[in-house]
């Protein structure tokens, strides 16, 4: 299900808030697993079951790590020790919880992908080849690569002692299934949310900054993600376009993906805070950043702070020395370009994301880049992260090259070009890509911010923004977030 | 219950419960947005309640996953398309939108000069190729192979699209070839298939080639196109007549691209000429066209533009000779030969088939392979229709998706599987008519209804030439019936 749907904000919605808030204090896990999981199924029933099993899965492993131990003073289950060592039946159980999570992922996700590229290289190399009937045409359930990590967190958590299992088995599918950021993120670790699922606060103060951010996060998708979604979908849906088409429509893809899930993720944490739930920021205005490093301290939060805590740090981080750290940034941002989806372009954009994170580092902080005026640096980083984002949209790595060809001005000039031209450059568009741009580089807030004061006239801009986000809805046809597909 | 706090949580958490607002602003905020949310599906309950109640009456009868997502689908199309607010709504935002920022929607691009342009169609012009996504070359030569070893010639006309003829109305410096267009015809010819050239006949009719706020041809290009059969259908020897002669009717039409824009009046209806033969010839046809709606503007009403002449009528009074004609809406691909291979006995006698499509259909449509089983006649084993209209009572074994009201065309049959006490048979009826959705768009598996049975053969013409839809079960040559909805 979609939020920016007829069917999320007119039925699900209100009925959801309806039962939730009619539920009494214990009930509301149990009612907020429920909705989740018709959330989840909308998409397609059958996969709830995989969600389910999921969640079983870790929700026993997690149990299991304290087994046998005392229970807590106040009565629930305890931590482990975190300087403590750890039992062979407690390292079991955390292989058997991140093996079962990342095997569901690498079955849905990488099957169809690992087999094709097998073959590709038995037909260079001469390896023996593959059934040719094992084509399994795997369907991605929808969220896998969110409640995967999420869920699998939950078990490093407890098995770290940074967090004690949880004791009702309706908290922890509450936590794994919350529908708000179920599909599209932003990756809620356990440790983030523990104590708030046992005990949760719903003030109207909380409830006011939570419609700010939902409407808010909407009106960026509907009145801003879409419209330059039609630009960036026009062009590199096209195998040949102009080179300032090329150009207006990478522009348009940095907004759009920006906008897109920025939204989202305004729109998950303002819901998460309606249910009571305070979750972090995963946005930080991350086009005003002035390194690739800093860009990653403020696109998708909570996947490089996941990515860090849960791979980096435990691969050795920066503490094994020049060479290693290195090794260990390539490998983490490989493995997050692969995150995104089974194919080479997400695995090169990765590449390149991780070879200038290590660029950067070798550079340091007293390179001639540093003493230039902080403008040219954001201003150098934007457009090294639109570079990356060609592979990122491109549907083939061949089309990414080709359209960084005709960004270099070596494309082919044809007719039929003046039809995408046509396509994007209607008043609507150009005036889409314009706020954005202000928004982007010249508003003085993030949601996050906006969201903390709400005087009279920002209570307007709200609601204004919630009105034209419904009215424009009517206008537009069905139009997933862009992270429905990771 | 657990460990400390993380550092983000406990910044989201101070955040939270930092928030600065005046209790009033709070209250009067969550009122707005629980009243907005709440009042849009209460004026849909008010209103068309019943429209819910039978998009939820899926999930009750349910009885697979697939069941489910059917129901499901089902669900969202009530609450965005069936939604009165939505509906009311729709024109006037659409209209500021396109009137202001020229914005459109995602089926109609509002080009200069009032020119309107079918969206997909821009899409599949500038696009990857219609060889590399839909290649429609198998069913070709399957359709092909089957009329051959009947004896029976087959003559492809491919109709270009609107914009890669006007191209130059959205900035082209020439006309924009339709990418994989040539070298379909090239392999069409080389299998033997003869191929009206009608790119070059369109672009030879008087400008402007096409009307300006729809999909379709002006009727002098309609009159090229015909002409162009004709000689085609000379040159394979096909016995032709004395020419019967027409005269030109004022029509007026609002394109259809306006109606899916959905804004009512966002421009004037056009008016063209249209040739109407004087009469329709006699005797037996021995050509048998096969149309979509360009084949059937002109001719079927729904279509904005009236009736009495269109492609077929056309073609008679240029050819001197009947021509026998199965055109259905949007069936370029695959419907048309579906309905074909459902009445092979409309092959009797012909020699050639003429086959009219859009090269809409070459990029978008659903290329099916359709055996006509002419030398193997499919032995029905579903009931025959009766053979005159009688009041009975059906039960539902197969339905198909449920019509969009965002579809191309606004009327849409839709084919069920049905049994009648006990005995199955497979049946036509109303899907939708002028955008709204009938009952029979809305029968779910298992549902009983009174109805009035015929033969397909005896419904109006305006059913039979609407696009249609049905279930992938559906049997080729199975006898059709024809559903009227009493209830």
């Amino acid at each position: 299900m979609v939020f920016s749907s007829p069917t999320f904000l007119f039925a699900f919605l209100p009925v959801a808030l309806a039962l939730y808030l009619v539920a009494g204090r214990r009930l509301r896990s149990l009612v907020l697993t429920l909705v989740s999981y018709l959330f989840y199924g909308w998409a397609n029933p059958a996969f709830v079951l995989l969600m389910l099993f999921s969640t079983a899965v870790d929700y026993a492993l997690g149990r299991a790590m304290v087994w046998g131990l005392p229970r807590h003073a106040d009565g629930g289950l305890p931590a482990l020790d975190p300087e403590g060592p750890r039992t062979a039946g407690q390292r079991r159980a955390l292989w058997a919880s991140v093996a079962t999570n990342l095997g569901l992922l690498a079955f849905f996700k990488y099957f169809d992908f690992g087999v094709e590229n097998y073959r590709a290289l038995a037909d260079m190399t001469g390896l023996p080849g593959l059934d040719p009937s094992l084509v399994l045409h795997v369907t991605l359930p929808l969220g896998i690569s969110f409640y995967t990590f999420q869920s699998m967190s939950y078990s490093i958590d407890v098995y770290r002692g940074h967090a004690r299992p949880i004791e009702r088995f309706v908290d922890f599918a509450a936590y794994v299934s919350m529908f708000p950021q179920l599909v599209a993120g932003p990756i809620i670790r356990f440790s983030e949310v523990a104590r708030q699922l046992g005990d949760r606060t719903h003030t109207l103060a909380k409830t006011a900054r939570g419609i700010a951010f939902f409407s808010l996060g909407m009106a960026k998708k509907v009145a801003i993600a879409n419209p330059c979604a039609e630009i960036a979908d026009a062009v590199f849906d096209a195998p040949t376009t102009s080179m300032l088409d090329a150009w207006w429509g990478t522009l348009a893809y940095a907004f759009q993906i920006y906008f897109d899930f920025s939204g989202y993720s305004d729109m998950a944490i303002g819901l998460g805070l309606v249910l009571g739930f305070a979750f972090p920021r995963n946005f930080d205005a991350p086009y005003h950043s002035a390194s690739i490093t800093e860009f990653w301290r403020r696109w998708h939060i909570s996947l490089s702070s996941w990515l860090r805590d849960y791979l980096y740090i435990p691969l050795g981080g920066n503490r094994k020395g020049e060479r290693r750290t290195y090794v260990n940034l390539a490998a983490v941002m490989l493995f997050g370009g692969l995150w995104h989806g089974a194919s080479w372009n997400f695995v090169i954009w990765g590449a390149i994301h991780g070879g200038m994170l290590g660029v950067e580092r070798a550079r340091g902080k007293a390179s001639a880049y540093a003493r230039l005026p902080h403008a040219i640096q954001v201003a150098t980083t934007f457009a090294l992260v639109c570079f990356a984002w060609v592979f990122f949209r491109a549907p083939t790595l061949t089309a990414a090259v080709e359209h960084l060809q005709t960004m270099a001005g070596m494309g082919p000039g044809l007719s039929r070009n003046a039809l995408v031209t046509a396509q994007i450059w209607q008043p609507w568009h150009v005036g889409a890509m314009a706020v954005a741009a202000a928004i982007t580089w010249g508003s003085p807030w993030q949601t996050w911010d906006f969201a903390a004061r709400l005087p009279a006239p920002r209570l307007v801009a709200v609601s204004a923004a919630l009105v034209l986000s419904v009215l424009l809805l009517f206008t537009q046809s069905y139009n997933p977030f862009i992270y429905f597909l990771f | 219950m657990t460990a400390p706090l993380s550092h983000r949580e406990e910044e989201a958490i101070a955040a939270a419960d930092s928030t600065e607002v005046s209790r009033t602003g709070a209250i009067a905020l969550t009122a707005f947005a629980v009243g907005l949310l709440c009042v849009v599906p209460l004026i849909h309950l008010v209103l068309d309640g019943a429209s819910v109640a039978e998009a939820l009456r899926g999930f009750a009868s349910a009885r697979s996953n697939a069941d489910l997502k059917e129901a499901i689908a089902g669900f969202d199309d009530a609450m965005e398309d069936g939604s009165p607010v939505g509906a009311a709504l729709r024109p006037y935002v659409q209209g500021a939108l396109t009137r202001g920022l020229g914005a459109g929607n995602s089926q109609v691009f509002v080009g200069p000069d009032g020119w309107m342009f079918f969206r997909p169609t821009l899409k599949a012009l500038t696009g990857p190729g219609f060889l590399a996504t839909k290649d429609p070359r198998p069913a070709v030569r399957h359709f092909y192979d089957d009329l051959r070893r009947a004896g029976i010639e087959l003559v492809v006309v491919p109709i270009p699209l609107k914009a890669s003829v006007h191209g130059d109305v959205l900035g082209a410096p020439s006309p924009v070839q339709d990418r994989d267009l040539p070298a379909f015809v090239q392999w069409m010819r080389r299998q033997g298939i003869r191929v009206v050239d009608t790119p070059a006949l369109v672009r030879q009719a008087p400008a402007p080639q096409y009307l300006q706020t729809d999909t379709h041809w002006r009727p002098a290009t309609m009159d090229a196109v015909a002409r162009g059969i004709v000689h085609e259908l000379q040159a394979l020897g096909v016995p032709t007549g004395e020419p019967i002669e027409t005269h030109l009717e004022p029509r007026s039409g609002t394109g259809d691209l306006v109606g899916l824009l959905g804004v009512p009046g966002f421009a004037p209806p056009e008016t063209v000429e249209v040739p109407v033969p004087a009469r329709r010839p006699t005797g037996d046809a021995q050509v048998l066209l096969l149309g979509d709606s360009y084949a059937n503007l002109y001719a079927d009403p729904s279509l904005g533009f009236g009736e009495g002449s269109g492609l077929q009528a056309v073609l008679e009074a240029r050819l001197g000779m009947p021509v026998d004609a199965i055109l259905q809406n949007a069936g370029g691909a695959s419907g048309t030969r579906k309905a074909l291979a459902d009445e092979p006995d409309r092959l009797d006698g012909t020699l050639v088939v003429v086959w009219e499509l859009t090269a809409r259909e070459l990029n978008l449509g659903d290329w099916e392979v359709v055996p006509l089983a002419l030398d193997a006649p499919v032995t029905a084993t579903t009931l025959a229709p009766p053979e005159s209209p009688r009041e009975l009572e059906v039960r539902v074994t197969a339905v198909g998706p449920t019509p969009s009201v965002q579809a191309a065309y606004a009327d849409q049959v839709v084919t069920i599987g049905i049994t009648v006490d006990g005995e199955p048979a497979w049946a036509n009826l109303w899907g939708m008519q002028e955008r709204v959705v009938m009952r029979g768009g809305r029968l779910r598996v298992g549902d009983t209804v009174r109805v009035r049975a015929s033969s397909w053969r005896d419904a109006p013409p305006e059913a039979r030439t609407a696009s249609r839809s049905g279930p992938d079960s559906q049997p080729r040559g199975a006898p059709l019936w024809w559903l009227e909805v009493l209830e």
